[in-house]
């Protein structure tokens, strides 16, 4: 019983050695991923992106509403909702846009795109986009 | 006789052997009842380790979930100093790695000493270099740090911590209860080594709580760049900015100059540290007739019509001359807000006396602290009419005579931008454990209705009018129309007369001014060679509004889109 109990303590100091091992090789690479998380939100601050983009000798500025474009559907999701379609494109019978909604129809990838610019050129209506 | 001789030798023999066994089962008994305790106990010391778990600080984000304070693990490099053979060698090593000094190397390394401190939390590079030296008797314990990935950005608001991770100033301070966590414990089971093999009994650490910022990261960085370029252009003493929602107190935006960075607040100067717009007290100037116009207009003395004798620029209250930047002659009332009047307005607060002065700037906020949970704000001051002198009418309703601060000036003027209401501002959104649950949650405060909207309205279209035709032209945006006042106000010399050299250059305003998105103050402390309100402050105002109110409208209609494709959805 005695080299029994022995045996099955050896046993487990051997495990809590080889457990050791591996811990080691996870914090190794764990440390790896904190270093690298911490260079990648140094990266994205903004202090470091807005010194390099919008520094006063850049040419970037912020854009305006009317220049921006939002995509926010995914691409399987527009399968499944063509049906929806038709009821937009009633809707905005007699804009300027109906010309490019109709011919988007065929377009099943750009679908979202069309949704989201006829919003956008309703809302610019009132601002500069009308004006051009 | 053989026999005999033979049989005496066996029983020595088995005497002896028994005798022996007899000290052997004595010494065990001894062991065994008297040591035990003891000896069990020098070797759980041996064999176990009892190990505090450090918690996880809570991180700091901003309202857009961004971290901008953090922890991260990182080394310190300690030393066996009896372990360590060549000290002289590695000395030279660890100054060409850490920078540490000569002197302080050899006090620590030539202690008689298990174990001392050489360098705390140290970089991953310094780190490697130091393992590649291979020397016995260093070791590297792991420890947390606190990183700041934004540096300078709102380094005032969010504070710093000390070596063991307990807040120091701002919001680390200020919540540091909530962001600490409570310390967990294990026994570990070690080898003759001293390796740390298994885990025996053990309690988690509990990581801090996370805390939710109104501040947006984008809208700090635009304000922080330009009141940086107007603190370098007219080499100023200080500069503070703040960006509000007027409608709901919430600050998007609190920057300072001079300002540090918190990674390393040892080599910050004193100076930098402090938050002026809660700490700082100066007198408003012109700026503060917002409230003398409130008053007048709210009170029903006196409409944007009426029409004033500006003295042609100097004008005798009690025993006191009172000057106008520019001498006028006849002036409506929106023009003696336009064209900052002083004397103008003296009128005005004269036809409705020091009380009503007193009541609407009291419930403007002024002489009080707003309660914004930061530590180190004051109230300001705010003199009660029974200590009014009889100059006091010609100067309190024009800013002078009174002690105000920055984020005061910022819920002032959103209350002209909200139709009237005087908001609390804050600065937090929410606590929430670090499982991401929420905690606690804080929503807008509404203080009190200081003017009623109408009157608000009616302030707002003078306001206008100043970014217009008036003082403020220079904060005018081609897109959109800006409401605002500017301020140029004498400091006060230690020998208590008004400065003809040292000028606090002010500018506060909301924009857009028909639907509001940002309330903004900005002030400029002691700036030269130019010292005018709408030449100094004004064109920061009109820089960081054109980027802030384009980034909101972004939002709101990026927003606006996904409420539209869940619709579809």
């Amino acid at each position: 019983m005695g080299i029994a109990y022995t045996w099955q303590q050896t046993e487990i100091i051997k495990l809590a050695y080889q457990g050791n091992y591996c811990h080691k090789t996870y914090k190794e690479v764990l440390d790896r991923n904190h270093y690298l998380r911490y260079n990648l939100l140094n990266l994205k601050s903004s202090s470091y992106l807005g010194a390099k983009l919008l520094d006063e000798n850049t040419s970037y500025e912020i854009p305006k509403v009317s220049q921006v474009l939002s995509l926010v559907y995914p691409k399987s999701a527009a399968q499944s909702n063509k049906s929806v379609l038709g009821k937009v494109v009633q809707g905005t019978k007699g804009t300027s846009e109906k010309g490019f909604f109709l011919s988007s129809l065929n377009m099943q990838d750009v679908w979202p795109i069309s949704l989201v610019t006829a919003y956008m050129n309703r809302q610019a209506q009132a601002q500069d986009i009308g004006n051009q | 006789m053989q026999i005999c001789i033979s049989h005496r030798r066996l029983r020595t023999t088995i005497l002896f052997f028994l005798l022996l066994f007899l000290l052997c089962f004595i010494r065990l008994l001894y062991i065994q009842f008297f040591k035990s305790r003891y000896l069990s106990t020098i070797a759980n010391q041996q064999h176990n380790l009892y190990v505090e778990l450090e918690p996880l600080r809570g991180t700091i984000y901003d309202r857009h979930l961004r971290p901008q304070a953090v922890n991260f693990p990182y080394d310190s490099l300690y030393a066996s100093p009896r372990q360590i053979k060549d000290k002289d060698a590695l000395i030279k090593e660890l100054r060409e790695i850490l920078g540490l000094e000569y002197g302080f190397l050899k006090d620590r390394l030539f202690r008689n000493k298990a174990f001392v401190w050489v360098a705390r939390k140290i970089s991953p590079e310094q780190v490697d270099k130091i393992k590649k030296l291979k020397v016995q008797g260093l070791g590297f314990v792991r420890e947390s740090k606190r990183c700041y990935p934004n540096k300078h950005l709102a380094s005032q608001e969010i504070g710093f911590v000390g070596l063991d991770n307990a807040g120091l100033e701002g919001l680390e301070l200020y919540y540091d209860e909530y962001l600490r966590g409570v310390n967990g414990w294990a026994y570990v089971l070690r080898d003759a080594r001293q390796n740390q093999l298994l885990w025996k009994d053990m309690i988690l650490p509990k990581d801090g709580n996370e805390i939710i910022l109104t501040i947006d990261e984008f809208i700090q960085f635009v304000t922080e760049r330009e009141l940086d370029a107007a603190y370098r252009k007219f080499h100023a003493k200080g500069a503070s900015a703040i960006v509000m929602n007027p409608r709901t107190g919430e600050i998007l935006a609190l920057a300072n100059r001079p300002t540090y960075d918190p990674n390393f607040p040892q080599k910050a100067e004193l100076d930098s540290r402090r938050n002026r717009a809660l700490c700082d007290m100066f007198e408003p100037g012109s700026v503060f007739k917002i409230v003398t116009a409130s008053a007048a207009l709210e009170e029903g003395r006196f409409k944007e019509s009426d029409r004033f004798f500006c003295e042609n620029g100097s004008y005798k209250v009690a025993n006191h001359i009172l000057h106008d930047h520019q001498p006028h002659g006849w002036l409506t009332f929106s023009e003696v807000i336009a064209e900052s009047s002083n004397i103008g307005t003296t009128k005005i607060a004269q036809g409705l006396g020091a009380d009503i002065i007193y009541h609407y700037a009291s419930a403007f906020g002024f002489g009080k602290k707003t309660g914004i949970a930061m530590p180190g704000e004051i109230s300001g001051v705010l003199k009660e009419t029974k200590f009014w002198s009889k100059t006091s009418i010609g100067a309190v309703p024009i800013g002078q005579e009174v002690g105000v601060t920055a984020l005061q000036l910022a819920s002032a003027i959103s209350v002209i931008a909200n139709g009237g209401v005087l908001m609390k501002p804050y600065l937090l959104k929410s606590i929430r454990y670090s499982n991401g649950e929420v905690a606690s949650g804080f929503k807008p405060e509404s203080v009190r209705q200081v003017i009623s909207p109408l009157t608000a309205k009616r302030v707002k279209d003078i306001l206008v009018l100043v970014t217009e035709e008036g003082t403020g032209k220079l904060a005018r945006v081609a897109d959109f129309k800006v409401a605002g006042k500017t301020g140029t106000a004498q400091k006060i010399e230690p020998n208590g007369l008004y400065s003809h050299s040292k000028y606090v250059a002010s500018f506060i305003g909301f924009a857009p001014a028909d639907d509001p998105l940002i309330a903004m103050v900005i002030i400029i402390d002691e700036p030269h060679p130019y010292y005018f309100g709408g030449v100094v402050a004004a064109p920061a105002f009109k820089k960081i509004a054109q980027d802030v109110v384009k980034y909101l409208k972004l939002q709101e209609d990026t927003y606006a889109a996904h409420e539209i494709t869940e619709k579809i959805r």
